[in-house]
């Protein structure tokens, strides 16, 4: 995957993280708005109800206690019985005229059975006859052992085919004297404003939306607004598994939010629960614009990323493009290759950089060149690898001197320029054979050559690649001489011995070489050797054994050496051979 | 005086048939119902005078029930008064056809009522000097009494078809004589839910102990 995939790839994930983030922190805020707002209203419209029937109550309760305690009145429900109640309700109708005339008033004996006026009495119509309320009402018998003096709370009655809330009071008649429970006083009036859900007209079926304030009893629902089938059932049904909890979510086509609290009610009384159901419809569609805006966004910012990556990318890849093919450059030795600087930023340091550093390769290469063409290129690859000591050490070393014999009196007339050209061909086909040998050019001193084996590293039997390599050398000229417009002749001296190896010289100017007794006595031998010989020492010989063949020659007297020199002139060495000098 | 002269007479009438017969008596112990709770004794009315006189221990009726014949000359009437805020006696037994007077013997108004199926009335309000209403009771049974001004007012009057008849003292003891012979029943009335009878029978010069309920 290249960088500019890699940037654009980046820079959507944040754009898209960030999107993300931002659609779901408002999503999360409008919803915890919406629902502050909902709580706040629910709270609001369950107040306003409670203050609401805590004002209508409030009279009716304490009438209900003031007329429980008329000494008439107990008197009267101490008399009455189920058969004969007359009296009891002739009493309390003239205690409760003043009471409206949606209000009725039931009387309950000790034993919480129902006392009835007259058999036909109009009062119970609502509640869908006698027989419906004595069933609906027969948790007044039990509420009569309990240590309530006053029990408020609600039911729902069905009369004429449609349900209605009924608030209900139901106050223990309590002899003051006795402590003893007489019986229970009922008032109940319909909760107004409130009717069974159902209730609604065709019309408003779609009436689902907006605010609604209820009251949910019994597994039924008694709303201000109907609410049409089959949410009515859904709701009530949800009511019913969800009493436990405060608000919950309904109808996921459709969402709403219902809100419950419980209202307090006797013991024995069926619980009643204010309802406030919000639609989430006006939440939805906000939080729906919200995500399309924010989504909008996004992809703008999307798109401004991406455009902003190719630029920058663009800026990044073009030359980081140029970098890699610089360096496939450098990989392949060219040195001279250079990159453009195209700005001031990091890219263009780093372009700058690698330029510095191709032209610094340039340079070690052209130093790696004349170092490997004037030193050898072992030395100068030990040089270069800090490997050749420059403080020296004492090996076993055989020096090859190879010089022409007749050299002063040969160029005493030529021009500089063909002795030059002489030389460079002489040396150039020396050198080859040095190297071909294992061996090391030491050095060219006008028109003699030094070579040395086994130093800087030995490569086994260096003195028979010496004595091989001098033979060759022998060889080499010969077949020269036989293209060359110059006939020269070389001779050759090979010692072998203890020579001390290393760089020598100054911390700025160094020279790889051995130093030594037989270094000297190569170079003597050199100049012994008739055209076309080659003469060895003593140690070459015993090193070498039988795989050379050699001619004694008689014991050299050598300028810098007291005693004479035992020597012999190499033949053949292996399956190299030369001919005998003339 | 003239109350006393009354019951003395009553009694020598009652008495005179069995003059020709040596009389039976009972005595007896009724165990009495625990005294309830009492009430503050608020009036009803602000204003009204608040008497927190608590009602006392109320005594059983003990009473023979049987077939008597009835009564020649109709009983002497008797009286219920209201004094102290209270009536006096809390219970008052008598025989069918006895007329009630109810004295108000306070400085201040009653008004005595009854819802009881066996009488309904309402006496209104009177003073102490007024003359005291009357009622008749003709029919046995249970008339109980209230004040309306006055809560823990409570009077209870017992309707009997016999003239043997007392009220135990507060602590339950009664004693009946005079009683003819033969099988009767005798009967303890506490309240409506706790009648305790025991059926008896009788012989001249007998002189029974009977509890109730049974020891």
């Amino acid at each position: 995957m290249n960088f500019r995939l890699k940037l654009l790839l980046a820079m959507m994930l944040v754009v898209a993280g960030a999107t993300g983030t931002a659609l779901y922190v408002s999503q999360q805020r409008v919803q915890a708005t919406y629902q502050k707002l909902f709580a706040q209203l629910s709270h609001a419209k369950i107040e306003s109800f409670t203050s609401l029937q805590e004002t209508r109550l409030g009279a009716l309760k304490d009438k209900s206690r003031e007329l429980a305690q008329s000494v008439r009145l107990q008197a009267a429900l101490h008399e009455s019985d189920e058969n004969d109640a007359t009296n009891l309700y002739l009493v309390a109708k003239d205690e409760l005229r003043e009471l409206s005339d949606n209000t009725i008033y039931v009387f309950f004996d000790s034993q919480g059975r129902l006392l009835v006026p007259t058999q036909n009495d109009s009062r119970f119509n609502r509640f869908g006859g006698q027989g419906q309320f004595r069933k609906q009402f027969s948790f007044v018998g039990e509420s009569l052992t309990n240590n309530l003096p006053q029990q408020v709370g609600m039911v729902g009655a069905m009369a004429d085919g449609r349900w209605q809330l009924q608030q209900i009071i139901v106050t223990k008649v309590i002899d003051p004297v006795t402590q003893e429970t007489l019986g229970a006083l009922l008032l109940a009036f319909p909760v107004p404003d409130l009717v069974s859900g159902r209730n609604g007209s065709p019309s408003q079926t779609n009436s689902t939306t907006g605010i609604k304030f209820g009251i949910w009893l019994d597994g039924r629902i008694y709303s201000t607004e109907p609410i049409p089938e089959p949410h009515i059932s859904d709701l009530e049904r949800s009511i019913s598994e969800n009493l436990k909890q405060t608000e919950f979510l309904i109808w996921p086509d459709e969402p709403h939010r219902v809100f419950l609290q419980e209202i307090t009610s006797g013991s024995g009384l069926p619980a009643a629960y204010q309802v406030c159901l919000y639609s989430l419809a006006d939440f939805i569609a906000d939080q729906h614009k919200l995500k399309i805006r924010i989504l909008i966004f996004g992809a703008l910012t999307l798109l401004g990323a991406f455009l902003i990556s190719l630029v920058l990318t663009h800026g990044l890849s073009v030359p980081l493009r140029e970098l890699v093919a610089g360096t496939n450059e450098i990989h392949r030795g060219n040195f001279a290759v250079k990159v453009r600087v195209r700005s001031r930023d990091d890219i263009g340091k780093l372009a700058s950089s690698f330029n510095e550093m191709a032209e610094g390769l340039a340079l070690k290469e052209k130093y790696r060149t004349v170092l490997n063409l004037v030193a050898d290129e072992k030395v100068a690859k030990q040089l270069i690898d800090n490997q050749a000591a420059l403080g020296g050490e004492l090996r076993e070393v055989s020096a090859i001197f190879c010089d022409v014999r007749g050299f002063t009196a040969l160029t005493q007339n030529m021009p500089p320029e063909e002795v030059i050209e002489m030389l460079n061909e002489h040396m150039a086909v020396l050198a080859r054979v040095v190297k071909q040998n294992n061996g090391v050019v030491d050095k060219f001193v006008g028109d003699a050559l030094m070579a040395i084996f086994g130093a800087p590293i030995s490569h086994g039997n260096d003195a028979l690649d010496a004595a091989k390599c001098a033979l060759s050398l022998v060889i080499e000229r010969e077949k020269l001489n036989q293209t060359s417009k110059h006939k020269l002749r070389i001779g050759v001296g090979l010692a072998t011995g203890k020579m001390v190896a290393g760089c020598m010289g100054s911390t700025d100017r160094l020279n790889y070489t051995v130093l030594g007794e037989r270094v000297n006595l190569a170079a003597r031998l050199c100049s012994s050797a008739k055209a076309g010989q080659v003469i060895i020492d003593q140690t070459t010989r015993e090193r070498l054994g039988e795989t050379i063949s050699v001619a004694p020659l008689p014991e050299l007297h050598l300028k810098g050496f007291s005693e004479n020199v035992v020597a012999y002139e190499l033949r053949s060495a292996e399956n190299i051979r030369i001919n005998t000098p003339q | 005086m003239r109350d006393k002269f009354v019951k003395l007479l009553t009694a020598v009438i009652c008495a005179l048939p069995l003059f020709t017969h040596a009389q039976a008596t009972i005595d007896g112990n009724v165990t009495l119902l625990p005294t309830r709770a009492e009430s503050s004794g608020e009036s009803r009315y602000p204003g009204a005078p608040t008497i927190t006189t608590a009602p006392a221990q109320l005594p059983a009726v003990v009473f023979l029930e049987g077939q008597f014949p009835a009564a020649a000359t109709p009983p002497p009437t008797a009286r219920m008064v209201q004094t102290n805020a209270q009536f006096v006696p809390g219970i008052l037994p008598i025989r069918t056809g006895t007329t009630v007077e109810f004295p108000n013997d306070d400085d201040f108004y009653h008004n005595v009522f009854s819802y009881s199926k066996l009488k309904s009335f309402d006496l209104g309000r009177y003073k102490k000097d007024e003359k005291p209403p009357a009622i008749l009771f003709d029919k046995p049974g249970v008339v109980r009494l209230n004040c309306e001004i006055h809560q823990q007012m409570r009077g209870i009057i017992v309707v009997l078809d016999t003239p043997y008849f007392t009220t135990t003292s507060t602590n339950g003891t009664f004693h009946l004589e005079n009683l003819p012979a033969g099988k009767y029943v005798l009967k303890a009335w506490l309240d409506e839910k706790h009648v305790c009878e025991q059926p008896v029978e009788l012989h001249d010069g007998d002189k029974l102990h009977i509890d109730f309920p049974a020891k």
